[in-house]
């Protein structure tokens, strides 16, 4: 127990670092942008050289960029993210924006993760097992096309058929109360778990031909073990650390990584705000989007390590 | 770790692993066990304002800071002015219950309704009009449009340029007349004053709030929005909707509305995209719709089916200050190159129409512009030959937003290429655009554009805002720089100007100056093109306004049947 805890409190400090660095990068890098987000905001309106005057000094965008990174670091360490600066969210605090986007965000992509590990890691093991198969190469075909066509096209389709012609789903929404709210979640839950399925689907499959193959698993049959026990008790948990050293990053990602589906779906999460930021050059949104993903990837992936100690004895923290 | 106290190790990790995903993937659900306002008492109109502004709703509902089209028409129905623009595009009378103008008509006496009341009971007063007004110029709430909109007031620009504190030309004359004195007798001053920026705001509400756009008190607190308007919001604590819902406004009708009730309840989600809108009103989620342009055939002659002209004029704008477009010749040559009706016909299949001006149809100095230049391959030939410049390679330069701009763009550059030109295509993206179009007088030379695509959309309903802030000499929004005496006296006479058919002949008179010397390459004026469901009575597509908005603009005559 002591080793874990100097485990976490070491990856704590070095994500101070981390995250430091990060919001330092982000923001040269987001202010090097030659688009002025002044004039994005205010359209044709910049033209106008005192409103466009009256802007910039608002916003603290008349300042050297020193004096702008100064601001912005003073502004993290007292917990202030500042005022969006996008086309659609301007002045907006860069913390209501988050606050009820992350939590949007999370659900729809925690929802799409347990479905699409509900739905691919079955179809893995059976795949593996009947390796060669018609129920392998059948799996396999659904497999692939759920991993390679793109959602920005299955999501039209889906919504055509199942929301305009069948009427059975609402063609957007999200947090409705009541049975409307389970009918709006159907639809973008199961196309976003539709790709990471297959996605997992295909890796689990490799994964436990991996380790079927091994000398380990042929001793367990020699020894007369059942195949159901050599299956779940020596193949399965061998399979899990390659399994978590892909689920981890996936977590990490699923946070931003559905703005098709939100865009689609009008989900209010902030995977679009993150994307509309980089777009509009919204620097205090980019930085803000970017230090919570920098932190999920760092935390994420000191459970994964916690994680590989749990499930293999070899492994030390 | 031992092997004991790992498995109660990787048992604990796991499990608070999945608690902590669970926990927060499900903290909205917990939020969303807030009381649910009750929908049920009124009919509702679901209504698309908000369609293809990527999921988001408004970025300003501060009547200071408004610049787009759905923040105006959501504003409207919460706050109210002293005159508004009613559905005819006329000026009407608001919160006013009249007015007088002096004899110089420099001097404007409004008389405030005795019953015009905020949603929250109060009464509407002269102070909270000055007041409203003088917070909109103030160059700390740093509104983008207060400075153009009523610069003409005594003081204003004074205020809004920081280099005065007071604003002389507004005075309380009694708890219900204000009057607003003007540096000249501006002829399209009332036009201007319809916009927000002079919204009556309650002060009882908003004083020492933040009115700038940093963080703003209307945008970011529901109740904070106390208008005197037909509806108010309906409000979820203090924000617009419920936390991890779609974002949407829903509106009520104002108890304290000096007009005729509204009677019904209006709700607005945000919708990330046009298509997305007509797919959720062909599922009966929505009840009006904008039809995208690749459906407007199929819808053309169904009774849910709207067409409206709008006041969105399409141009060319070229560069005065570079060659070729330096000489006369070669921009004349451009606007006879041009076929306007197989670009509004066949290329953009009707959703738009020609026009050979540049104020649009209906406004005061609109005219058929039989005058200035149309297609004629031979007479653009023939003005290219004049052309000193004209082997100069020009690029045409536009945002590119789809494939009707693609295509309307390429058609352009097909057209000047027949008659002679070694023109090429350049697409750019909006942001790039803007870059271009916004850079001040002549800030097409700044990017080095010959020709760009531009266009322009009512702030008010006065050839004003076109004829004079798009080309006369030193306007901020005349990118390509041009400048003519003659056509800056007329812009300077017509300002002035109260006879209005005086008036409208000046703006003629300097347009066919602009157009004909290849100032300004006309194109077209778009339409609009809506889907209101059959149940659904009282609401038109207008010039107007750029939404769907009541007749008469009096939403107690908008009806929601089942």
């Amino acid at each position: 127990m002591a080793n874990l805890i100097a485990f976490v409190l070491r990856r704590l400090v070095a994500m101070i670092v981390v995250v430091y660095l990060i919001a330092t990068i982000v923001f040269f890098l987001a202010h090097a942008s030659p688009y002025d987000p002044i004039r994005l905001n205010l359209g044709q309106h910049a033209a106008n050289k005192v409103a466009y005057a009256n802007y910039a000094h608002l916003f603290g965008l008349d300042k050297p960029e020193w004096r702008q990174y100064t601001d912005y670091v003073g502004g993290l360490l007292h917990g202030q993210l500042g005022y969006s600066e996008g086309q659609d969210t301007w002045g907006q605090p860069v913390w209501d924006l988050l606050k009820h986007g992350v939590p949007v965000s999370l659900k729809l992509g925690g929802y799409a993760l347990i479905l699409s590990l509900i739905v691919g890691l079955p179809i893995g093991l059976i795949s593996a097992l009947k390796q060669n198969s018609i129920v392998d190469h059948g799996s396999q075909f659904f497999v692939m096309v759920a991993y390679a066509v793109p959602v920005f096209v299955l999501i039209p389709l889906a919504q055509l058929l199942f929301a305009v012609r069948l009427g059975w789903l609402p063609v957007t929404g999200w947090g409705t109360p009541g049975l409307e709210g389970y009918k709006e979640m159907i639809l973008p839950v199961s196309l976003f778990a539709a790709g990471l399925a297959g996605f997992f689907a295909k890796s689990f499959r490799s994964f436990m031909l991996e380790v079927l193959s091994q000398d380990y698993i042929r001793t367990a049959k020699a020894k007369g073990l059942r195949q159901r026990l050599v299956i779940y008790r020596h193949a399965f948990r061998n399979t899990l650390l390659p399994l978590a050293s892909i689920v981890g990053p996936t977590v990490a990602f699923l946070i931003v990584g559905a703005f098709i589906i939100e865009t689609f779906f009008s989900i209010p999460g902030i995977g679009l705000t993150t994307v509309d930021s980089v777009i509009s050059s919204d620097y205090p949104v980019i930085e803000a989007t970017t230090l919570i993903l920098a932190v999920f990837v760092v935390v994420i992936n000191m459970l994964t390590d916690i994680f590989y100690a749990m499930v293999d004895p070899r492994v030390r923290l | 770790l031992n092997k004991a106290p790992s498995k109660i190790l990787s048992i604990g990790v796991a499990v608070a692993f999945a608690t902590t995903l669970f926990v927060t993937a499900n903290a909205r659900m917990r939020v969303q066990a807030h009381p649910q306002h009750s929908t049920a008492a009124l009919p509702t109109l679901r209504i698309d304002y908000w369609a293809g502004g990527k999921g988001k709703l408004a970025k300003t509902l501060d009547p200071a800071l408004i610049t787009e089209t759905a923040q105006a028409d959501t504003v409207a129905m919460v706050q109210a002015n002293l005159v508004y623009i009613g559905v005819d595009d006329k000026v009407h009378l608001g919160l006013a219950q009249k007015y007088t103008v002096s004899k110089d008509r420099k001097t404007y006496t409004f008389f405030i309704r005795p019953n015009a009341r905020y949603s929250n009971g109060d009464y509407v007063t002269a102070k909270d009009i000055e007041q409203s007004i003088y917070e909109a110029l103030l160059p700390s709430t740093a509104s983008p449009v207060a400075g153009s909109y009523m610069g003409e007031i005594v003081g204003a620009t004074e205020l809004n340029t920081g280099k005065a504190t007071s604003l002389p030309g507004v005075k309380v004359l009694a708890k219900l007349e204000l009057q607003v004195r003007l540096t000249q007798p501006f002829a399209y001053f009332l036009k201007t004053f319809t916009y927000p920026t002079s919204d009556a705001l309650d002060q009882k509400i908003v004083a020492g709030k933040t009115r700038n756009a940093a963080n703003n008190f209307l945008t970011t607190n529901c109740p904070g929005n106390v208008g005197a308007g037909p509806f108010k919001f309906k409000c979820v604590g203090n924000d617009f909707y419920p936390s991890g819902q779609t974002p949407s406004y829903t509106l009520v009708p104002n108890p304290y509305y000096y007009g005729k009730k509204p009677k019904i309840q209006v709700v607005m989600p945000a919708i990330d995209t046009r298509e997305t809108s007509y797919n959720t009103y062909l599922a009966n989620g929505i009840d009006t719709t904008v039809v995208p342009s690749a459906y407007i055939s199929k819808w053309k002659g169904n009774k849910q089916f709207h067409v409206s002209p709008t006041s969105v004029v399409v141009y060319a704008a070229t560069n005065q200050h570079a060659a070729p477009f330096d000489n006369v010749h070669c921009r004349i040559a451009v606007a006879y190159a041009i076929d306007r009706n197989t670009i509004a016909n066949k290329v953009l299949h009707g959703a738009v129409k020609p026009i050979y001006d540049i104020v649009p149809p209906g406004f005061l100095g609109y005219y058929d512009g039989k005058d200035n230049p149309h297609y004629s391959v031979a007479k653009a030939k023939a003005e290219l030959a004049q052309c000193p410049g004209r082997s100069t390679p020009i690029t045409y330069v536009y945002d590119t937003t789809g494939s009707d701009s693609d295509n309307r763009s390429a058609a352009f550059v097909q057209m000047l290429n027949a008659v002679g030109f070694n023109a090429k295509l350049k697409a750019i993206t909006a942001n790039d655009w803007l870059s271009i179009v916004s850079s001040g007088f002549g800030g097409m030379s700044k990017s080095q554009t010959q020709i760009v695509f531009d266009d322009w959309q009512q702030d008010y309903p006065d050839p004003q805002d076109y004829a004079e802030l798009l080309m006369d000499c030193n306007q901020d929004y005349n990118i390509g720089g041009w400048c003519n005496a003659k056509y800056h006296s007329l812009m300077q006479k017509a300002d002035v100007e109260g006879n209005a058919k005086k008036r409208a002949q000046d703006y003629i008179q300097a347009q066919h100056i602009a157009i004909s010397e290849g100032a300004w390459v006309t194109e077209y004026n778009s339409l609009s093109f809506y889907l209101i469901k059959p149940n659904v009575h009282g609401i038109v597509p207008t010039v107007a306004y750029g939404d769907l908005v009541p007749v008469n603009y009096d939403w107690s005559k908008v009806t929601v049947g089942k």
